[in-house]
């Protein structure tokens, strides 16, 4: 019985993926045109992403490093928190905090990409420092040890052993970043003031403005197909992407 | 390792500044932001008289309970039954799914049933399953690795002794997941409480939970300051989730 329950309720989560290709079908069958969002929308949501996910590597690595070496329970604990803070207070958070910002030192952020980057670099470090620190932790000390003994600076030992070794680490914070990111909506909606728009933004206006699930549902799907992929490419190299 | 250790902490410094500031500003005497106008408790006392608020809150509590206690106990069945690692990276998969694919799937499944079913499910129900959707997946994921300390031989011993499956299942596999199973149900409690784009996509409008109660206000009066109050008082699930998870990850050392 718990079995049934269990692959019934499996069956469901993988189904529900599949609606959109419903649309596909509507397409073939000649039901409607296929607009595509602007060439713009791209490459702003694929620097945009490809920014956060780099940003968010670069500011978590050496805190996820502290972490595995010497970090306490308390330090990984506040560094873990935030992900358990929804999107949309987050956004409104830092809304808040770029208008007091703007007030005093006159630096615009609201409107802007910087403050859509900065908001999803906020959102999505944790991510990259769980991922990190999986990394981390794994290594073995005798490397670094043997490294030492042959005459390597700390700096050395660490830039030519222990970093490539936490090169897959790197790899999977990326990926898993980057796909978060590709499909974010609150934080340009929020922060950008609908001035940075991104494909999500596309996606959900598609479905609020004009209604159209058919289209929204390919591009949507492609989006998600990318997702698996890219998720597929990183489970091959990386054994555990998650907490 | 010290200049490492500095940095850490000016990090999670930085990561806790706008939730401070917006804490802050709830209890701030002064409808501008960026004036102090000493302590007050108006904006929730306002928040406190404001109907749609509770409404909203209340709306998602509701969802949230619902979702995790559902979300729970099919994670459960799925890491007991659902073992192996293909099944585990199907979920994994649908984990890191993009959340604006996720909901427009949904509001396209809830829009056939309604077109050709005549079903209308955009509203609560609608929230409810879109949110155990992409819930179910996460419990499954972090309810896995708490599978090892199931050993098999307690459960056979159970069902050798004459328990049935549901019986073994409840009185031998969740008491020993008990600390996982609560952590587990506190996540997905705060995640679906706090969630925007999926409630948004498949709810009705007269479904008003508090995250969009939160967008309808931050899109336009973002000076209002018993918006910070309500801000802040969505903080607790979040806050309580955290605390509660990390004492119970900690009990299986």
């Amino acid at each position: 019985m718990i079995k049934k329950v269990a692959l019934a309720s499996f069956a469901a989560v993988i189904l529900l993926f599949y609606v959109p290709f419903l649309a596909l079908g509507y397409y073939v069958t000649e039901g409607g045109d296929l607009t595509l969002p602007p060439p713009t929308t791209l490459a702003t949501t694929f620097l945009l992403a490809a920014a956060t996910a780099v940003v968010s590597i670069v500011v978590a690595y050496p805190a996820a490093y502290y972490l595995a070496k010497r970090g306490t329970e308390l330090e990984f604990a506040l560094l873990v928190a935030p992900l358990w803070i929804g999107t949309l207070l987050k956004a409104y958070s830092l809304l808040v905090l770029f208008s007091i910002v703007e007030r005093l030192t006159g630096v615009v952020l609201w409107g802007t990409a910087w403050g859509v980057l900065l908001g999803m670099v906020y959102e999505y470090l944790p991510y990259a420092l769980l991922t990190i620190y999986a990394a981390v932790e794994k290594l073995s000390e005798t490397p670094v040890n043997a490294a030492r003994v042959l005459g390597a600076t700390r700096l050395q030992a660490f830039l030519r052993v222990e970093l490539p070794l936490t090169m897959p680490g790197v790899v999977a914070a990326f990926v898993v970043v980057f796909l978060f990111a590709m499909g974010e909506v609150v934080m340009p909606a929020v922060l950008g003031a609908w001035k940075v728009y991104t494909f999500g933004n596309y996606v959900w206006d598609l479905y609020f403005k004009a209604r159209d699930f058919f289209n929204g549902s390919i591009m949507s799907m492609l989006l998600a197909a990318f997702s698996l992929l890219a998720t597929y490419v990183v489970m091959r190299t990386v054994r555990s992407v998650s907490i | 390792m010290k200049a490492l250790k500095a940095y850490t902490w000016l990090l999670i410094a930085a990561l806790y500044l706008p939730i401070a500031v917006i804490v802050a500003l709830s209890f701030n005497d002064s409808k501008l932001p960026y004036v102090w106008g000493g302590l007050t408790l108006r904006w929730y006392e306002k928040l406190f008289a404001w109907g749609d608020a509770w409404e909203a809150v209340f709306n998602s509590v509701m969802v949230a309970v619902a979702v995790g206690a559902a979300a729970t106990f099919l994670g459960v069945f799925m890491a007991y039954v659902l073992r192996e690692d293909r099944y585990l990276a199907v979920s994994q998969g649908a984990m890191v799914m993009p959340e604006v694919s996720e909901a427009l799937a949904f509001a396209a499944a809830l829009w056939l049933t309604k077109s050709y079913a005549g079903v209308d499910l955009f509203g609560p129900v609608g929230v409810f399953l879109a949110h155990l959707a992409y819930t179910l997946p996460m419990a499954h994921v972090m309810l896995a690795p708490y599978m090892s300390y199931v050993s098999r031989t307690v459960v056979e011993a159970s069902r050798i002794l004459g328990a049935s499956e549901a019986r073994a299942m409840f009185l031998v596999v969740l008491p020993i997941l008990l600390p996982a199973f609560v952590a587990t149900f506190l996540i997905v409690f705060a995640n679906s409480f706090d969630t925007y784009v999926k409630t948004a996509f498949t709810t009705s409008p007269d479904f008003v939970t508090a995250p969009i109660l939160l967008w309808t206000y931050a899109a336009r009066g973002r000076g209002d300051p018993t918006i910070y109050a309500l801000a802040t008082f969505m903080l607790i699930p979040s806050i309580a989730a955290a605390v509660i998870y990390f004492r119970a990850v900690k009990r299986y050392g």
